[in-house]
This record gives structure tokens, sequence and C-alpha cells, in this order.
């Protein structure tokens, strides 16, 4: 009796997935058949063994890895006011510091044709660098300035900036993957965990409308651009205190992205484009300007032969379909 | 008042922690990955069967959860949406892993070419006797290599994550008698390679 629907019927019954009356037919045929009863015990012993596996924790330490990953990719902007706590309990002092140096600065002017030392404050933002905001060995150089911000309950509003309502469209299931171990990053970077943070593009640029452009590409290769919260970027109107950008778009779209992001300026490749063969790819990118002043991409740095931008992409793993 | 938020968090639901996260708690996000980081872990190690790998795989599955629940609209348990990323990104890794393998035709860590013949030792006194803990586990990891993936990812699902059958069937898009006769036969193809290592004796 040991048919092949029957012994769906064993699986099904050690399972408890069978209705009353199929248990009840079942066990007549059991009752009956010593073979069944046989497959059913062997079936039995295998699931036992299974079993048996136990529970598995994950490791020490997983939760704050996850976070300080999290942090790192996704630093949430502190609100403008922020940085008058800041820095090291001298509110009222670095308040009139700030505000003495921008009357200086409207009186005397700009000082004309050097640029800013690299590593001042980036154009994209106004709210200044807290250096105590995150632990400093998890930090790739270039992000420590916008990383340090400290993390308010919730995400800053989106300032000056163009957000449409339409929902974005979810992921096919999971075809991109990141990559494959320490021993297939190339470089790798570490964190605080020691574990290896795969590096995208970095591409330095003295495009001073690189958003706009990227944001014209990203549209022309059938792509979405959304925030580090999620919402979706209509317009180059940066606000400065943002510059993390999600970016989705069809995998094989990625060659002609390269070879967009190359025209904005020095490209350095920090990844295998071999990882991503799914449908879709994420890129998280941020913006960054290493000098000159605030402003908006779409007003345009105030002095933009000093400016120089620096994208920064972390891939992102695909996903399976939003339900 | 720490203690106080991570208790409210602890009581919320996951519908209510994904709510909460679309309005912009991090914390929501945090309680979420304390919830599942087990559970991720899990699946990713069996189906990696590798440590290292398998807490890069679950930390880079909360990432992309992080990345994308904004947009999840709760249609189906987030549990097993879940699962379908950690499934989704352990069969590309594996992917990968064996594409890599095949182009520099060089053995990677965590993978075993001849699995069963090495884990199980060879015929003599003692074999038939119910193996030890740990012998025990590494014929089962083993035997669930030489599944098909098809196969293996159902048994893992159902026997280890302990999964139903519903939660399955909409995890892997597979209808009801799919997961049923696929996990039956799985099952089957185990016992079989198992074969006298089973201990069916205490078995009523």
């Amino acid at each position: 009796m040991s048919t092949a629907p029957a012994d769906e019927r064993l699986s099904a019954y050690l399972d408890g997935e069978l209705t009353d009356e199929e248990v009840e037919h079942l066990e007549a045929d059991l009752a009956r058949d010593a073979a069944l009863r046989a497959e059913l015990k062997r079936l039995r012993a295998v699931v036992r063994f299974l079993h048996d596996e136990g529970p598995v924790r994950a490791p020490l330490g997983f939760h704050n890895a996850v976070m300080a990953r999290i942090d790192e990719e996704h630093p949430v902007r502190a609100p403008w006011w922020a940085w008058l706590r800041r820095p090291f309990g001298m509110p009222m002092e670095g308040l009139a510091v700030a505000a003495v140096a921008l009357l200086v600065l409207a009186v005397v002017g700009w000082p004309g044709g050097e640029a800013p030392p690299e590593g001042e404050a980036p154009v994209w933002r106004d709210v200044p660098a807290e250096p105590d905001a995150a632990p400093a060995a998890m930090k790739a150089p270039k992000m420590e300035a916008e990383e340090a911000v400290p993390e308010p309950p919730r995400p800053a509003p989106q300032t000056k900036r163009e957000a449409s309502t339409k929902e974005v469209s979810p992921e096919e299931p999971a075809a991109a993957d990141k990559g494959a171990g320490v021993d297939e990053e190339p470089a790798p970077k570490p964190d605080v965990t020691g574990r290896s943070v795969p590096k995208g593009y970095v591409v330095v640029t003295e495009d001073v409308g690189a958003l706009r452009t990227l944001l014209a590409v990203v549209g022309k290769l059938g792509g979405t651009v959304t925030t580090a919260s999620g919402q979706p970027v209509a317009s180059a109107t940066m606000a400065s205190s943002s510059e993390s950008f999600s970016i989705t778009m069809p995998s094989d779209a990625l060659a002609s992205f390269e070879s967009e992001l190359t025209k904005l300026g020095m490209l350095q490749r920090d990844f295998d484009d071999k990882l991503y063969y799914g449908e879709e790819v994420s890129v998280a990118v941020t913006l960054q300007l290493a000098g000159g002043g605030v402003g908006t991409v779409d007003d345009g740095p105030p002095n933009a032969a000093r400016s120089k931008k620096a994208m920064e992409y972390d891939m992102e793993q695909a996903l399976p379909e939003v339900r | 008042m720490l203690m106080i938020l991570l208790a409210l968090a602890h009581h919320l639901s996951d519908a209510e922690l994904v709510s909460r996260f679309k309005e912009g708690d991090r914390q929501a996000f945090s309680e979420i990955v304390r919830r599942y980081q087990d559970r991720v872990y899990s699946l990713a190690l069996r189906w990696m069967r590798d440590r290292h790998v398998a807490e890069e795989v679950s930390q880079d599955v909360f990432l992309a959860l992080f990345r994308s629940l904004a947009r999840f609209r709760g249609d189906s348990q987030l549990s097993t949406w879940i699962y379908r990323v950690v499934v989704n990104h352990c069969k590309n890794r594996k992917l990968y892993r064996n594409r890599r393998k095949m182009d520099q035709h060089e053995a990677l860590e965590g993978e075993r070419d001849d699995g069963l013949e090495r884990q199980i030792p060879a015929e003599g006194p003692g074999t038939d006797a119910t193996v030890h803990r740990d012998e025990a586990r590494e014929l089962l990891h083993a035997a669930l290599d030489k599944l098909d993936d098809s196969q293996r990812e159902i048994i893992l699902l159902r026997d280890i994550q302990d999964l139903g059958y519903e939660e399955i069937s909409d995890l892997l898009d597979l209808p009801r008698g799919t997961v049923k006769s696929r996990l039956h036969r799985a099952r089957q193809q185990l016992a079989t390679i198992l074969g006298r290592h089973l201990n069916t004796e205490d078995i009523v």
C-alpha cells in the first residue's frame, strides 16, 4: 500500500499537516500494511535526526555589528540646531565663533583662487560633524565627517528636496550578491567587527552638477533614486545636509552606469561587477564635496572651481519582491 | 528609561515594529534584528556551512532589510519575507561561490567534493550504533550536501527552521502540494543516504 500518494501522506502525517479524515484513513492503512509502517519509522528517524541539530544562536555581538553597519551606511542626519550643542558642551562659544566667521566671510569675501583644504565642511550639508558620535575605528577616513553626525530618535526630514509619493517598484528575488567572503573582496576595509566592508565606486569630480547628471543618467537607464530612508528623489535640488541615496536599476545597465560615472570624473573601481548578475541592483550613493561652501546642486556651489565632489557607492543586495 | 523602551519594543508585534520603522523609528529595526538574528543566522549557517560566511550573509540580510523595509506592504508575514531574503542571499552566495570555483578550479572553504564518502566512517565495529552528536551533525551536513538545492532548502525550512507548509509555500512560491511532495522525496532521499546511520531501534 506504500504507493507514492500514500508515501507523501506519511511526511504530512509526521508534520501534523493532514486533516482528521486523512489521518483516519492513513492510520487504517498503517494498521494493515507493514511496509508502510516501516517507511513511517524510517522517515520518523530522519526527522528526529534533523531535529537533533538543536538551536543555533547568532554570534556574540551580532546585533551590535549589524546596527553599526546600518549606522555607517545610513547615517541619520542631526536636526539643524543640534550643532549648537557641539562641540564638547560649548554651545554659545561655538555659536559665537561661527557667527564671527560668517561675518568675516561676508565682509572680506571668499578667498579667491585657492581651493579650501580637502576635508573641510562638505558642501552637501549644513550640519557640522561631531567627532565623537561613532567609533572612529569603523569609519573610512572619507566618511568620518558624515558618519559622526549623531543619531536622533528619528531621521531628520528631507529638507529642500522634492519627494514624489510614487511607490518604488518592488525588486525581484535577490539576484545580486555583494560578495562571497573576505577572500573575494579586493582590498577589504575592516570595521569594528573586523569584517570586511566592500566598497563600491569612488568618483572624484569637479562637476558641480553631478547630482543632476546622476539623476538624468539613472532615469535614462531605467533606474530610480531614493533617499536612505526610502523617499523617491525627483529633483536635483539638494539639501545641503543630505547626500545619501539608493539607486536601483537594471543590472544589465550597470556597465553603462559605470561609463556615465566615468564621465563625471575620476572613477576608482573597488568591487567586482561580476558579483552583480541579477535582474536589478541597488546602489547606495553618497555625494560628498570635499571643499567649498554650502549650497545646492541647482544653485551651484559658490565657488565651483575650488569644489571637488566625491561619490561613494556601496552595493546593496537585491531583494525579493516586497509583499 | 532605555530599559522601559526596550521592554515596550519587546512586546510589539512585527507589524507594529514595521509601522514604527516606517515612521522613522530606528529602534524598531533594532528590535527586529534582535528578534530574528538567531533564526536568520541559523538558516544561513545551515545553508552555507561556514560560520564566517553565515555571519556575513546574515548581516547582509539585515542591511538589505533595512534598505527595503519601508516598501514592505505587509501582504505576507514579516518572518516569511525575512526568510525569503535569507534564502535568496544564500542561493546567490552559493551560486557565486560555485561560479568562482568553476572559474578558478579550486576548492573553496566549506565545500566538500567528496561529501558523504569523506564524512561517513568506513564499515567497522560500532558504526551501526548511535553516533556521537558532533559526528551525527557532520553526517547530517554531508547528507544534506548530497541533496539538490530544492530538496535541501525545503528540509532546512521545515525540519530545521520548523516552518509550516503554508509558510514554506508562501516563501518559495510553491503550491502546498509541491511542498508536501518535495519534502517527502527529500526525506526519503536523506533516509537512503544516511542508511544504516539512522537509528530506528527505539522508534515505535
